[in-house]
């Protein structure tokens, strides 16, 4: 019973950074004091991996918070479900003698299998998932993701290292198409100081942006432009609270612009153009006070345009063109006296164009009536086509 | 000189430096001390294994102390030496079998050169090809395959 403990914990936190330790199993041959020896030497190996894993877990609270817990707890449940269901000698028993037949690469323990793909960089050994299940489950594991960054990454970067790099290295390029054990270690391990991402991942098929991506409190400018990105926008992307530049144009982006961007309170430059997305525009834009640049261009944003767009008073540029914004244009639009561009063209708009946009005196240009069949103006702006 | 048995109870004598090696047969020395002549049994490597393994140990004999671990050096599967390369020419079930004797026997530069021979044998390779390499039994349901493929298109495209 005591051994059968014993080899629960050792597999469960066996994996660790740490270097292997003897593999200590009682034996009819082994001399008894001999294995007492090692089963001591064993359980405090264990006891030393547990401590380094509550210490790892303690780094990853601070930065992550949300349901990491449950995370941890749900891989060292898989960790115990994969042990019992696999076929295969346990960590600790004798893999030489019984009937197991010669030892090959599926029926070695889990912690060599671990250390063998994690000499490989990640994307090579992430391509592996597809072989089975049971290496499906440990390459996708936190475990093999910290063991692999680890491996290919160098140090973690403390706090006072402002490393401030926005263009892409080899793995930052493959973040996005990472399972969620690998974008959370390496957010955790090399984007948290990060202040600029500029990632331009042409190519591939789709892929998300993760929700943990909101992990990034520092990031001041993010622009994963022509990034192939599908799926929505995730809420936890507003909680990027120091953001002064956000670019997801020129994606297939779903779903509605989440109503938290009123939290962004920093943000001067918005561009969403060349997207799918639907809904309407979120009245909390308005909290968006230092916005300059607001381009939502070609999507399938619906509804009215909030009047609260007037109290953006810092606005140049509103482009909303081609869209299926409806209803009419609301007259504080002409209390924005530093706007400079204004398109709203093929839209559903209605009735008159308000006289207050003729107050604007910076506009430099404008169109309204294009593609909007059902709006009328009584008035001609000199020098613009209306 | 140091006494080892093998499972098969296939006795050998080594130097202290190679014992030393490993760093099970190091504790195990130390907690018996020095008058002790009886021979460690180490039932978990066979003889022919432990032979390879010695073989090892002595091809190592004068290798300076490792160096204390470089966090910043990253570790890859290239950095092999020549004569470890040709150490490691057996056939997979031997060779999966001293990596489980340098996993047991505790010998740090021993595992980590299996390790890095089966990720170099990997390397480059299809996913098919590396389950008929290795005997691995694709238990994916179709539906499953197809989805790990999708998510896997980045990094299988060779």
């Amino acid at each position: 019973m005591y051994y059968n403990t014993l080899h629960t914990e050792s597999t469960v936190f066996g994996a660790s950074e740490c270097s292997p330790g003897p593999v200590s199993s009682p034996s009819t041959q082994t001399d008894i004091t001999v294995a007492l020896a090692q089963a001591a030497h064993s359980h405090l190996q264990s006891a030393i991996k547990l401590r380094e894993l509550i210490h790892f877990q303690s780094i990853d609270e601070a930065v992550l918070p949300l349901g990491h817990l449950n995370e941890t707890i749900s891989v060292l449940a898989s960790y115990l479900r994969m042990d019992i269901a696999l076929d295969r000698p346990s960590t600790n028993t004798n893999t030489f003698t019984g009937n197991s037949g010669p030892p090959q690469l599926r029926n070695l323990p889990r912690e060599l299998v671990e250390q063998i793909c994690a000499f490989l960089p990640p994307n090579s050994a992430l391509a592996l998932r597809r072989l089975s299940r049971t290496f499906n489950a440990l390459l996708t594991s936190s475990y093999f993701a910290r063991m692999s960054l680890a491996q290919h990454l160098g140090p973690v970067q403390t706090l006072d290292s402002h490393v401030v790099a926005p263009g892409a290295s080899d793995l930052d390029k493959q973040f996005l198409h990472w399972p969620a054990s690998f974008q959370r270690i390496y957010i955790s391990r090399s984007l948290l100081n990060r202040q600029e991402i500029d990632w331009k991942l042409k190519g591939g098929v789709g892929v998300q942006i993760p929700s943990c991506i909101g992990d990034l409190v520092n990031l001041k400018s993010l622009d994963l432009g022509y990034s192939n990105l599908v799926g929505v926008i995730p809420r936890e992307l507003m909680n990027l609270v120091q953001l002064e530049s956000l670019k997801l144009h020129e994606n297939a982006l779903e779903g509605a612009i989440p109503k938290e961007i009123g939290k962004l309170a920093n943000l001067r430059v918005l561009n969403l153009h060349s997207n799918k997305l639907s809904g309407e525009i979120p009245v909390e834009i308005a909290a968006c006070k230092s916005l300059t640049y607001l381009n939502f261009g070609f999507n399938r944003i619906q509804g009215q345009l909030p009047h609260e767009i007037g109290e953006l008073v810092e606005l140049r540029q509103i482009v909303l063109a081609n869209n299926k914004l409806s209803g009419t244009i609301p007259a504080e639009l002409g209390s924005l006296m530093n706007l400079q561009y204004l398109f709203l063209q093929n839209n559903d708009l209605m009735g008159e164009v308000p006289v207050e946009i003729n107050n604007l005196a910076n506009l430099v240009a404008c169109e309204l009536l294009r593609g909007n069949p059902r709006l009328t103006s009584s008035f001609w702006m000199a020098g613009f086509r209306v | 000189m140091v006494k080892i048995t093998s499972s098969d109870n296939q006795e050998f004598t080594i130097s202290k430096e190679i014992a030393n090696q490993s760093v099970l047969i190091k504790n195990m020395l130390e907690d018996v001390g020095e008058s002790d002549d009886q021979p460690i049994p180490l039932p978990n490597v066979s003889g022919a294994i432990l032979q390879k393994v010695i073989e090892y140990a002595t091809m190592h004999k004068d290798d300076p102390p490792p160096a204390p671990e470089d966090e910043t050096k990253l570790k890859t599967s290239e950095d092999i030496e020549e004569r470890d390369k040709e150490f490691m020419q057996l056939d997979q079930g031997t060779m999966f079998e001293i990596i489980l004797a340098a996993n047991y026997l505790d010998m740090k530069n021993l595992l980590d050169l299996g390790c890095k021979t089966v990720a170099n044998m990997i390397k480059g390779k299809s996913v098919e090809e590396v389950r008929k390499l290795f005997n691995i039994v694709n238990d994916f349901t179709p539906e499953e395959e197809e989805q790990i493929r999708k998510e896997n298109e980045w990094c299988e495209d060779r």
